[in-house]
């Protein structure tokens, strides 16, 4: 079996990969550098039974997958995963399309919209820009003076993904959320990021702990996986007053430091799911 | 097998390998801090690693 492993700098996530891959007896690896490769629409197939993205770049990621797709090669994610996983308005739009809790949101397409928006949701609220992870340019707001001048830099200085304005209510938390794996039908593993900052993210500086998964942790997370178009994915999960709510969903999960606290052999069950995705040879 | 070593395109100190490096992994040179990817591994080769951009991560 070809094995198209789509990467670009190799972190500790794609070295464990690597490893475990290494230790399938028929599994052949295809190294494929997303700074390298080339794609001739109509013309060239690559000869792979499934791509495993691990790119940094979501912009190459999706575009990558979707090629690897035209081409008949089962990618695991899919494409359409990315998609919605790589923009958290159609992340939240998908969570709510299937019922699945989280945090209220509102979208606004202009900074006085937004003021309004933001207003009748009440202070604090958090804005994001659409694409973007590991926490960049999160911006709790707590009143309308850091509002306006939020909106005001946004419009000035941003970029394209800046100009919609996606607002979620600031959720407290006890210290710490929740980060869930979810492979195929099963959540295989979560952790608390613990962390004093509002902001919890483990490539922040919030340290990883075990969670258990509780029958209610198990049901959100798989119905956030399933909601986003399932396989291999990540969910933040905020302990709420009223329960827990899912906050954003990853495709290109990141858990180096999630599988010393939870024992749970993440990068085996990964490379399972993406074999048993694999193109069954004729 | 003894380890592989590069040299720092940042400072030009002499890097050392870990045993089970591969191409495009990320290294840190230990005299001046930077970030390192190995862009080749026959003979080793290191350049500055990429600047995070706005998609990265998850």
């Amino acid at each position: 079996m070809r094995v198209g492993f789509l990467h670009s700098l190799i972190r500790k996530e794609e070295k464990l990969l690597l490893d475990e891959l290494a230790t399938r007896s028929d599994v052949e690896v295809v190294m494929i550098d997303d700074r390298e490769i080339t794609f001739t629409l109509g013309q060239a197939r690559h000869d792979l039974d499934v791509v495993l993205e691990r790119c940094i770049n979501h912009s190459r990621a999706l575009h990558a997958l979707r090629l690897f797709e035209s081409q008949g090669v089962a990618c695991v994610n899919t494409s359409a995963v990315a998609a919605t996983c790589g923009d958290k308005l159609l992340t939240s739009i998908a969570l709510d399309e299937h019922g699945v809790p989280q945090p209220e949101v509102r979208i606004a397409f202009t900074p006085e919209s937004a003021i309004g928006a933001i207003e009748a949701m009440g202070y604090p609220v958090v804005l994001k820009p659409a694409v973007g992870s590991w926490g960049r340019l999160l911006a709790k707001v707590n009143d309308r003076d850091a509002a306006e001048a939020l909106l005001e830099h946004k419009t000035t200085l941003g970029s394209y993904h800046h100009s919609v304005f996606y607002i979620q209510k600031y959720v407290a938390k006890p210290g710490r959320d929740i980060r869930a794996f979810v492979v195929g039908d099963e959540c295989i593993a979560a952790i608390y990021r613990n962390s004093e900052h509002w902001i919890t993210n483990t490539a922040r500086g919030g340290s990883a702990t075990r969670c258990p998964i509780t029958s209610e942790l198990a049901a959100i997370s798989l119905a956030g996986a399933k909601a986003v178009g399932g396989g291999v994915v990540a969910l933040d999960i905020f302990e709420a007053d009223g329960g827990l709510l899912v906050n954003e969903v990853n495709y290109t999960m990141e858990f180096k430091n999630s599988i010393a606290p939870t024992g749970v052999d993440i990068p085996a069950r990964i490379v399972d799911f993406a074999l048993a995705r694999a193109r069954v040879p004729a | 097998m003894s380890p592989l070593h590069s040299t720092c395109p940042i400072c030009d100190a002499n890097v050392e390998l870990p045993p089970d490096v591969s191409a495009s992994e990320v290294v840190r040179c230990g005299d001046c801090g930077a970030d390192l990817e190995v862009q080749a591994l026959d003979p080793p080769v290191l350049v500055e690693a990429p600047a995070e951009e706005e998609d990265w991560g998850q």
